[in-house]
């Protein structure tokens, strides 16, 4: 057999066609095969070879598999390698090669020697693969695993800031609260003992002036607490509570809450609770809240006329609306009406003192609940404002 | 016999406020700024109420009410929790560390001492 041969080399006679099919199927086999003499002059390569190199058969016949060396196994590779396959060991292994065009490519190689009946080793046989495309998708596993990991311990840190934040934004709600409330402590006390005339008497002026004082005061921490509240409820902080309550006397405890104000103002107060109102679940204090902010507002805008709570109910919800005959609400300020901080117009805040943030809890309270504040309104003719309330709230 | 109350408060302005008030009302009162005098106060005397700030310095209310409840001494002694924190919880958190009674600050001259009164032990016939 020259070693030129291939599976293309004409006709033989009989007696050949074994050895010829044999190395026709060493041809057409998908791995590459080379044969080398024991110091690794190229005999023969097989089409795969060819491919994987780009070198063809006749280019490196009497030459050495040197020429695919990329110089990225070291020197001491090779030399582990050579002392492998002479002592008569097969090798393997991964390398990495140059094909002709100099790009690189991994190979899965098995080098077997052949050795003549003395153990002299006459001949090298490699079985070569390139794995350049596992290679690559190997690294591309990796890399994504690596990315995955990183944006895990990324999430994981991101999850711990928050947590921490939120942690920091309670404990300053709770410092805040503490710290605005102890000088007040003492600000409203000692104003209400003077008041009392605990210490002795007052004279009608200073009687004034410390109700003005105490009038202050209370303003002062009214703004705390809405302050507070919008805080809590922002910061997830506040809770409402769950319970089944009687909603008329809630209803009549907000109503009797506002009557000196409506009196003293000349204003007609009137509530119709239809009868049956009976039971709701939610927090029965914030329901007061809610109903008390309405009321009060629905007074304080008033300056004739009436104020009224109707409350109209089915089996699913109940909705109490406080209807006024007060100024009115301007369409282009309803939208503004329940953001925080907002009282309209400018002139009305200053006659009318508030924290402009009343309704802005009323509608997260009411939400909260599983309800909703909404509000009808005519410029010059009054104001209607609707607590609904989910009738079951928690129970779906 | 004169009513005593222990006060545990670290301000200034409103211990004054609170002992003025409840002198007023014919209380006697001994008052204590931290937590640990106060606990020391409590067992060396007899007191028919202690009025228990919430937000002490270095040990809080809660620990101070736990102490008290733990030592025989002082179990007795009903404790009243005042508070500015109100934050959601407090309430069930004094309640739950051994105060009877819980008020929240800012207190209201007119009606803090029939509020405390109510967690007074009643007193046997005259």
């Amino acid at each position: 057999m020259s070693g030129g041969g291939g599976a293309e080399s004409g006709e033989s006679s009989g007696g050949d066609t074994l050895p010829r099919l044999q190395l026709a199927a060493l041809d057409a086999v998908a791995n590459a095969i080379v044969f080398t003499d024991s110091r690794g002059v190229i005999l023969w390569v097989n089409a795969a070879w060819g491919t994987m190199t780009g070198y063809s058969r006749a280019e490196v016949l009497g030459q050495n598999p040197r020429i695919l060396k990329s110089g990225a196994q070291s020197r001491a590779f090779y030399g582990e390698l050579w002392r492998t396959i002479l002592s008569g060991r097969v090798w393997r292994g991964e390398l990495v090669n140059k094909r002709k065009d100099g790009s690189l490519y991994t190979e899965e190689e098995t080098i077997t020697p052949l050795c003549d009946p003395d153990g002299k080793v006459t001949h090298f046989i490699a079985i070569k693969q390139d794995i350049s495309d596992r290679k690559l998708a190997e690294l591309a596993l990796r890399e994504s695993e690596e990315r995955a990991r990183k944006a895990a311990s990324e999430l994981a840190i991101a999850k711990e800031r928050a947590e921490s934040a939120d942690r920091l934004k309670s404990a300053f709600l709770a410092t805040m609260s503490h710290e605005l409330r102890t000088p007040l402590n003492s600000i409203i006390g000692f104003t209400g003992i003077l008041l009392q005339e605990l210490p002795g008497p007052i004279n009608a002026e200073q009687r004034k002036q410390l109700e003005m004082v105490r009038g202050s005061s209370r303003h002062l921490l009214a703004l705390i607490n809405d302050v507070l509240d919008i805080s809590k409820i922002e910061a997830g902080q506040l809770e409402v509570r769950r319970e089944p309550f009687d909603l008329e006397a809630c209803i009549e405890r907000a109503v009797g809450a506002v009557r000196p104000l409506a009196e003293k103002k000349g204003l007609a107060l009137a509530s119709s609770v239809p009868a049956g109102v009976g039971q709701v679940v939610g927090d029965p204090r914030r329901v007061e809240q809610v109903l008390l902010n309405l009321l009060t507002n629905a007074v304080k805008f008033t300056d004739r006329g009436r104020v009224s709570l109707e409350v109209a109910s089915d089996d699913d919800r109940v909705r109490m609306t406080v209807r006024d005959t007060g100024v009115g609400i301007q369409s282009a300020d309803l939208a503004a009406l329940f953001q925080p901080f907002r009282q309209v117009g400018s002139g009305l805040a200053r006659s009318h003192e508030g924290t402009g943030l009343g309704l802005a809890i009323c509608r997260r309270l009411a939400g909260l609940m599983g309800g909703d504040v909404s509000v009808e309104s005519e410029w010059g003719s009054g104001s209607a404002f609707t607590f609904a309330l989910p009738r079951r709230w928690g129970n779906r | 016999m004169t009513r005593h109350v222990l006060l545990i408060e670290d301000n200034e302005q409103n211990r004054y406020l609170t002992t003025f008030l409840l002198e007023k009302s014919g209380y006697r009162v001994t008052s204590a700024v931290t937590g640990p005098d106060g606990i020391e106060l409590a067992r060396g005397g007899a007191f028919d109420l202690i009025l228990l700030d919430i937000q002490l310095p270095a040990m809080d209310g809660y620990a101070v009410a736990a102490s008290l409840k733990a030592d025989p001494r002082t179990r007795g002694v009903p404790i009243v929790a005042v508070t500015s924190h109100a934050m959601v919880g407090d309430r069930e958190k004094a309640l739950a560390s051994g105060s009877q009674g819980y008020i929240e600050k800012p207190i209201d001259p007119e009606t803090f001492v029939s509020e405390i009164e109510r967690f007074l032990p009643s007193r046997g016939v005259p």
